[in-house]
């Protein structure tokens, strides 16, 4: 064997050393991570400067990679220390003995701070609708009254103005299903254009204060088919197309229309 | 330059076999150590060759497809790559020494449901398992500076140049170490950062130890108010024995004292009897001399006579009554020495059973005014804990035991944060050292298309921010970075090529792969590059190189070309050197 190949066998052989130490080390950590072994008892100095040492000795990038692991691992090592000490800091302080000491030793006013500042009560709360309000209103208004004979209320007579408004919300659902019918009748019996309907003249029908109101039920009759918008694509002209009957979609795409006043 | 120092033969691809894979029903394609070849029209079956190999070794992500189960023969529900690992022992030694076989194969099956699974060597492995042993010997399929499919070249250079550095980092087996070394420095700064809570929590200790401090020196004056107190009680006692014994002395002193008196009233009386007797004789006398008329005593003097006597005699008497008196006091005064006797008699038991005999000259009352002082101090303790003392202990060394540790994990964090700074300078030097060593090769290879460029590092103070820049200018013009903009479509491939060349020799995996590199080629760079890529694979005969090309390419000796062609829809391999791998099983019947 000449001389490059002898001294390629030594540093081969200085290599596998340095890995077989740093995997040692690295076997060492991980026994006290996995086993639960006292993280205090490794000198972390000690394997520290056994790790430069051998760093320092070697410039072969699988022992330069192997001791960033070996490195890591004894960091693991160094936050199981970290935490056996908080954990005994904690327990030192967090003692049985002491609480029941405190206890006992403490006043009536002291306990009961102690309580209020202790107490975490688990709130499970609902979002309150004015359905639910109005629901609720209605299941109490219909209890008899303690004591003396049931009185006949009439629920909507004795409501105030804020109740009467929540009540006629309620009946919004039913108003719109209602008025989208008569919409939808409404745009079967215009007359059809070339291209639809116009979809401003038909907004505007019923005026200006109504504009608004139409062309929001509208959206609801175009978006659960019973009619189209077609937006033209150089004028910007906007056309409405009806459906006697309820189309399905498969590829639904948004429009957005802006409605402005006067316009 | 760190170096690896191992003089094992690296593995390489000894076989890929495709299972209604894509194009190919069944092709069994063999290779070589060295370059690799495959060559063949559009739409034959090239680059699937290639996918394969990728989709083995556990590839997510597909090029021609993005989901797995569309890479299986259209009509058939499931596929099966496998790719054979050439593992023959090389002077006693195996490449993949986890291996006892002379070859490894690592498979992978796919389903039309998108289910998938890996074997190694007919074992089920999970593709964590497999991942995790292809980084062992160095592959990432998803690395493409390791496979490189088509117009990847194009994708690595709109990587920008954090990816480059990490992918580079990645092919030459360091990827762990900027990771490993991210990884420490994560969990230490951690351990800095948490430091302020730990104090925290120990000043909250140190309080609960201050606590039961205070419970024991509660404890040590209830010990010191109650020895006291029984001091002070023993002192009672016996003031009380001694109180009771002054009384006793007393009344004896009176008892001697009327005794004495009594004893001279009595002589008082016997005289005065002694005289009474006397005078009364002498009265009889006189009396009968006087009738006899043998004397003649004067009525005066009689009377006197007389008078005298009944002065003695009543001074008799009251000596009598005053006997009596002193009698009776006497007997009053034993009664009162009986009582206290054995009111004595009580004390001393009750003293002694507080403790031996105390001398003291205080007052009993001023005593007890002590006792009810030092009463009062107890019952302002309150409630004292019995046990403090072993708590207090307890507490204390436990404390001192944590503050101790404390101290030396803080000095650990301290030196570890330290050796990881070296660490930091180490990976820097590593990757200077690096594109020391790739530079010039880079720059030559440019130049031999015409071209110049260099290298550069960027941040390599942020282990999160360095960043690796290629730079090339081509027919005299100045190097700028490459990217997608500033070199034509060629000039972007050469330099990207020139690059990948230049790494050659510090790549980790056994083999590497590229596909259509040349498209965008004009004739005289395709060729330049080919026998570049050749002549780097000449140089290194450890290493595998697979390339795929549509175009004709100069046939080297050591050179294994593979054709691919399609037949009637199906994709067929030929290995020149006269030996045909049928691509279909079907075919041959």
């Amino acid at each position: 064997m000449n001389k490059a190949g002898r001294l390629r066998r030594v540093q081969s052989r200085k290599v596998k050393l340095a890995k077989e130490e740093l995997e040692r080390i690295i076997e060492l950590c991980d026994s006290i991570e996995k086993s639960g072994i006292d993280p205090f008892s490794v000198n972390i100095k000690e394997l520290l400067q056994k790790l430069r040492s051998i760093l320092e000795g070697s410039d072969n990038l699988d022992v330069i990679v192997l001791d960033a692991e070996t490195l890591y691992k004894i960091s693991l090592v160094i936050a199981l220390q970290h935490r056996w000490l908080k954990e005994r800091a904690s327990n030192l302080f967090i003692d049985a003995q002491i609480v029941s000491a405190k206890v006992l030793a403490a006043d009536n006013k002291s306990l009961a701070q102690a309580l209020a500042r202790s107490w975490r009560p688990i709130v499970n709360g609902e979002q309150l609708t004015r359905r639910m309000i109005i629901e609720g209103m209605e299941y109490f208004l219909s209890l008899p009254p303690r004591g003396g004979k049931a009185e006949e209320r009439n629920l909507t007579s004795n409501l105030t103005y804020d109740e009467a408004s929540i009540r006629y919300e309620l009946l919004q659902d039913e108003l719109l299903e209602q008025r989208m019918k008569e919409l939808h009748l409404e745009l079967l019996n215009e007359k059809l254009g070339e291209k639809g309907v116009n979809y401003w003249g038909f907004i505007a029908k019923e005026g200006e204060e109504k504009k608004l109101e139409r062309a929001y039920v509208l959206s609801f009759l175009i978006s659960e088919g019973f009619a189209d918008l077609r937006r033209e694509p150089i004028t910007g002209e906007l056309w409405i197309i009806p459906y006697r009957e309820k189309i399905e979609r498969r590829t639904p795409a948004s429009v957005a229309v802006t409605i402005k006043r006067g316009e | 330059m760190a170096s690896y120092g191992d003089t094992v033969a690296k593995p390489f691809i000894r076989e890929v076999i495709l299972e209604n894979f894509m194009s190919h029903e069944y092709s069994r394609v063999e290779f070589r150590r060295g370059l690799n070849v495959i060559i063949g029209p559009n739409g034959a079956g090239k680059s699937s060759i290639l996918l394969a190999i990728s989709v083995a070794l556990g590839q997510t992500y597909t090029e021609r497809g993005h989901r797995l189960s569309d890479l299986i023969r259209r009509g058939e529900e499931a596929a099966r790559v496998a790719v054979v690992f050439d593992n023959t022992a090389v002077n006693g030694k195996r490449p993949i020494p986890q291996y006892n076989t002379d070859t490894l194969t690592i498979t992978r099956f796919i389903k039309r449901n998108g289910d998938y699974w890996h074997y190694i060597n007919n074992r089920y492995k999970a593709k964590a398992e497999v991942e995790y042993f292809l980084s062992q010997i160095g592959i990432n399929p998803n690395n493409m500076l390791i496979i490189m499919h088509q117009n990847m070249i194009e994708n690595f250079l709109t990587r920008n140049s954090i990816e480059k550095l990490l992918m580079v980092e990645e092919a030459v087996g360091a990827q762990r170490l900027r990771e490993r070394i991210k990884d420490a420095e994560k969990k230490l700064e951690s351990l800095s950062a948490e430091e302020k809570i730990l104090q925290k929590t120990l000043d909250e200790a140190r309080s609960a130890v201050e606590f039961w401090r205070e419970e024991y020196e509660k404890l040590i004056l209830l010990k010191k108010l109650t020895q006291r107190k029984e001091e002070l009680e023993k002192e009672y006692a016996w003031s009380l024995v001694n109180e009771a014994q002054k009384s006793k002395e007393r009344v004896l002193d009176k008892i001697r004292s009327l005794e004495d008196e009594v004893g001279r009233v009595v002589k008082d009386a016997e005289q005065r009897d002694v005289r009474i007797n006397t005078l009364a004789d002498e009265l009889i006398t006189i009396y009968g001399d006087t009738l006899d008329g043998k004397q003649h005593v004067s009525r005066e003097e009689f009377r006197n006579r007389l008078e005298n006597l009944i002065n003695d005699a009543y001074e008799a008497g009251s000596l009598r009554e005053r006997i009596n008196n002193i009698k009776r006091e006497l007997r009053s005064l034993y009664h009162n020495l009986t009582q206290l006797e054995k009111e004595l008699s009580e004390r001393i038991n009750n003293a002694l059973q507080k403790g031996e005999q105390v001398s003291t000259d205080r007052k009993y009352s001023e005593i007890m005014e002590d006792i009810k002082t030092v009463t009062l101090q107890i019952a302002a303790l309150g409630k004292v804990n019995h046990e403090a003392e072993d708590f207090y202990l307890l507490a204390e060394s436990k404390y001192r035991e944590t503050e101790l540790k404390a101290q030396q994990v803080s000095e650990n964090t301290r030196k570890a944060l330290e050796e990881l700074e070296y660490r930091r300078e180490k990976w820097r030097s590593f990757l200077r050292d690096l594109i020391n060593d790739i530079q010039p090769q880079y720059d030559n290879i440019l130049r031999k298309v015409g071209g110049t460029g260099y290298i550069e590092l960027r941040n390599l103070d942020d282990l999160e921010k360095a960043a690796l820049e290629l730079y090339a200018g081509f027919r005299g013009v100045e190097p700028s970075l490459l990217n997608g903009h500033s070199q034509s479509g060629g000039e972007r491939i050469v330099a990207t090529m020139a690059f990948l060349l230049a790494l050659q020799k510090h790549m980790r995996s056994p083999f590497r792969a590229i596909d259509e590199f040349d498209v965008h080629l004009d004739p005289l760079n395709r060729e330049r590059i080919i026998n570049i890529l050749t002549s780097t694979a000449q140089e290194d005969p450890s290493a595998q190189y697979i390339i795929i090309t549509p175009g004709k390419i100069p046939f080297h000796e050591n050179m294994n070309i593979i054709v691919v062609q399609n037949i009637s829809g199906r994709s067929a391999v030929r290995v020149e050197q006269g030996r045909e791998v049928e691509a279909s099983a079907k075919q041959e019947s």
